[in-house]
């Protein structure tokens, strides 16, 4: 894929009550291969949704999500799993992102055991590969889930999704909650990643600094609402 | 008008439940192997011929057709006429009428002394931590592994045949259902002790206890007047819920009690395949666990909101 | 901690096997009756005395639990099956299931155990089949309840929505990340189900509604006990200690491993 095109998109909820909760409204951007962008607003103004649509979790209400122009509207389950290996996502929750019934090789190899063909051993290889290249130590794989710190869960996470080396990757507020070390070791992750093997995020947070030390073009969002653009870092 | 979605689907959901309840028996009367005509002649005559028996699933309407039979209690049900009980032949509806205020009586005592013993109790093992953990524990469990029937059986003859505290025939008056309600109170009495317990010991980790104690209050106003209604809350809707429940429950101790209430007239209903009179019980069994269900619903939807702002006055 | 833990759990595992299996080293046949040695004290060929009509009353008690903890286990085992995948699968289909579906449920499960018994019986008389019957309709569908209200709990969260977009199928998703999720709390509402179980039918034995005249049984014994207690004031024990045991390591498990979880 080169590019991910997002138009007029409007997305409403309905909770038990009845009560439709518009979350975006009408919000377009475009998104080119090679291209880091974040989307910044505070919690709340329709990030999180706007990445899950992205990656087809969810069908917008109106408007539509293109994949090279190609409308992703009427996508079933399967087609989207076809095109899982173009546009990966790694999300935030309190609870963490890793499942904690499995072991983390369980966990980072998920990805790969679904969307490719590779055998246990190569996988194996692979992820030993990405973590030594990204500088975590290959004692993780047999240290269970519970036992990692936020950091080393996130970044086990962000391996996932990585290891299938996917032209886009939705970053959901991946640094929140993490201390000032772990942040950095994050980010230094993807930085280095992206150095290595080239790679397009879409980086969603609060944080400006972390923006700006990642991205090269800023959207922000405000109660649903793209309410600036800036493009190498032009505004404050 | 928003609301109205969800209370369109708990009306539904009652609606509902009492078709599917009744529905339900009417069916498993059809299925059955041995089919309630046979079942009452076997009991009520000596040895009954197959022409008896079929004079009286004639008369007693047996040999319609399912649908219509349920069509036909349903629209004397509409009526309030439930038939006759085929033990007594007075009016289904009489039967339960006369029976259903004294296990409400036994319940809602019951209930009282619930709450009042678990208050006590919970506090009593909050105050001691360690002694308090372990009591609690052995003591929840130990209590409701017990069997109903043999408490019931064990108080009766303590205080009725040793101490003579009861006497066993013709009480009157509130003595004839404090001993049932007793009985039926302890088992749910521990059980919310240790809840208690569990929630106080969650509300001393709040804010708003370390701020009191700052402010010099006795640790005993601190229990009584905040801690303690704050961790009850979290508890009414549960306990409400288990009044439903224990309605039902309350059979066992009425039948060692002679209580002739609700529970003891299912039993004998079922012992005697009454059925006219199991279709209005189980019906009556469901308009309660619903309106309790509801009750508790509805609490759980005020206390929530209550608790929510609480939660940010706290921040 | 985790060792105690594993003790006590250990030790319910063993009290539930004991009177599961205890019937195959009854030291007597429990049927055999004695009218001569009636009502006799406790002895060596006799450890718990004997009953009214002679029979052996330790042999009745363990064959009293093979009874009871056949019927309880076996369906537990057999609605864990079947139950279990319903509920999962009800839990993640895509469309909210439809109002009349989700209220069915509702309104069934709202019923609790003992109003299955009740309506059961009244309609097919007492008997094993009967409370078998009854026991089993009721768990299932508040296991399949239980397991589809986690399961719908479990898609919102985060790891689901990660393995997802890491392209794991529907059916992956529901039996190698859920179902290990929900397992656990599946299992300990089984135990308290156990609990209850082994109550209600020993209750309703103990008032007539048993699981049929031939059948041994502690609700019968205990009964009988009541009767001959002027005798034999002992003798009740015997049913009722076996019971409560029995309750109580289910009670016990059913609590214990929460306390592992979390």
């Amino acid at each position: 894929m080169d590019q991910l095109r997002v138009e007029h998109v409007t997305h409403r909820y309905e909770n038990d009550k009845g009560e439709v909760n518009t979350v975006l409204r009408d919000v377009s951007f475009t998104w080119l291969k090679g291209e880091s962008l974040a989307l910044m607003g505070e919690s709340g103004s329709g990030k999180s949704t706007l990445a899950r649509l992205c990656i087809g979790l969810e069908t917008p209400s109106e408007g539509q999500i293109l994949f090279d122009g190609e409308p992703t509207g009427g996508w079933k389950y399967r087609k989207w799993r076809a095109r899982r290996r173009e546009i990966q996502a790694v999300f935030q929750d309190a609870n963490g992102t890793l499942n904690p019934q499995r072991s983390v090789y369980q966990n980072m190899s998920e990805a790969l055991v679904n969307l490719t063909d590779m055998g246990k051993e190569e996988r194996k290889k692979t992820l030993l590969a990405l973590m030594a290249q990204t500088g975590l130590s290959p004692e993780l794989l047999k240290t269970p889930v519970r036992k990692l710190s936020g950091g080393e869960q996130r970044r086990i996470s962000l391996l996932r999704a990585l290891a299938l080396h996917p032209d886009f990757l939705v970053l959901d507020e991946v640094t929140s909650g993490l201390d000032l070390i772990s942040t950095d070791s994050v980010l230094t992750l993807l930085e280095e990643y992206r150095a290595r093997f080239g790679c397009s995020y879409l980086f969603i947070t609060h944080d400006w600094k972390q923006a700006s030390r990642l991205c090269s073009r800023v959207i922000m969002i405000e109660k649903g609402v793209f309410t600036k653009e800036a493009k190498e870092r032009e505004e404050t | 008008m928003k609301r109205y979605r969800s209370m369109i689907r708990r009306i539904m959901e009652v609606i509902l439940t009492f078709f599917l309840v009744s529905i339900f028996s009417f069916i498993l009367m059809r299925v059955s192997p041995v089919d309630p005509a046979t079942a009452y002649a076997r009991r009520a005559m000596v040895s009954p011929t197959p022409e008896q028996i079929q004079e009286l699933r004639v008369e007693l309407g047996f040999d319609k057709p399912l649908v219509i039979q349920y069509a036909d209690w349903v629209h004397h049900a509409l009526h309030l006429d439930f038939g006759k009980s085929l033990v007594t032949g007075r009016p289904a509806l009489t039967e339960l009428v006369q029976s259903v205020p004294l296990t409400i009586k036994v319940v809602l005592i019951a209930a009282l002394i619930e709450a009042a013993g678990a208050i006590l109790a919970g506090c009593l093992l909050y105050l001691l931590p360690k002694a308090g953990r372990v009591i609690a524990g052995f003591l929840t469990l130990a209590a409701i592994s017990i069997p109903g029937f043999y408490v019931a059986s064990v108080y009766l003859e303590l205080f009725a045949t040793r101490l003579h505290w009861i006497s066993v025939v013709g009480n009157s008056g509130i003595s004839r259902f404090i001993h049932p309600a007793v009985c039926l109170a302890l088992a749910p009495m521990c059980f919310y002790a240790r809840l208690i317990r569990n929630e106080l010991q969650k509300e001393e980790q709040e804010d708003y206890v370390f701020y009191e104690r700052c402010r010099g209050l006795s640790e005993k106003r601190i229990l009584f007047f905040h801690m303690l209604p704050h961790g009850l809350i979290a508890l009414i809707p549960s306990f409400l819920q288990n009044i439903g429940l224990t309605i039902a429950g309350a059979a066992i101790i009425e039948r060692v009690f002679s209580l002739p209430g609700l529970g003891y007239l299912i039993i004998d209903s079922v012992l005697n395949r009454d059925t006219p009179m199991i279709h209005l019980e189980v019906l009556f069994l469901a308009l309660m666990l619903v309106i309790t269900n509801i009750v508790s619903d509805l609490a759980q939807d005020r206390l929530l909101k209550r608790n929510l702002t609480r939660g940010e006055n706290a921040q | 901690m985790k060792k105690s833990e594993k003790i006590s759990i250990g030790i319910c595992v063993f009290l539930i096997l004991l009177c599961a299996f205890g019937a195959f080293f009854a030291p007597n046949d429990p049927q055999k009756v004695d009218l001569l040695g009636k009502l006799q004290g406790p002895s060596s060929q006799y450890p718990f005395g004997t009953d009214a009509m002679g029979r052996c009353v330790l042999s009745r008690v363990l064959y009293g639990g093979r009874t009871t903890l056949v019927i309880v286990l076996f369906s537990s085992i057999l609605i864990l099956l079947t139950g279990l995948p319903i509920g999962l699968l009800m839990g993640s289909a895509r469309k909210k299931t439809s109002l009349l579906g989700e209220s069915l449920l509702n309104a069934a499960t709202a019923l609790p155990p003992i109003a299955y018994l009740i309506v059961f019986m009244g309609a097919w008389g007492s008997g094993a089949l009967t409370t078998m019957v009854a026991i089993a309709a009721s768990l299932f569908l508040r296991v399949i309840k239980l397991a589809k209200s986690k399961t719908e709990l479990e898609y919102a969260k985060a790891y689901i929505l990660c393995a997802t977009a890491a392209g794991a199928s529907r059916l992956r998703l529901l039996f190698i990340h859920i179902l290990p999720n929900i397992l656990r709390d599946i299992i300990l509402f089984l135990c308290l189900s156990c609990a209850e179980m082994i109550m209600m039918i020993t209750s309703f034995s103990f008032m007539g509604l048993g699981l049929g005249d031939d059948t041994i049984d502690w609700g019968t014994m205990i009964l009988d006990a009541q009767k001959v207690a002027y005798k034999r004031p002992d003798m009740i024990f015997y049913p009722i200690a076996v019971m409560f045991l029995c309750t109580l390591a289910f009670n016990i498990l059913g609590q214990e491993k929460r306390a592992q979880h979390s």
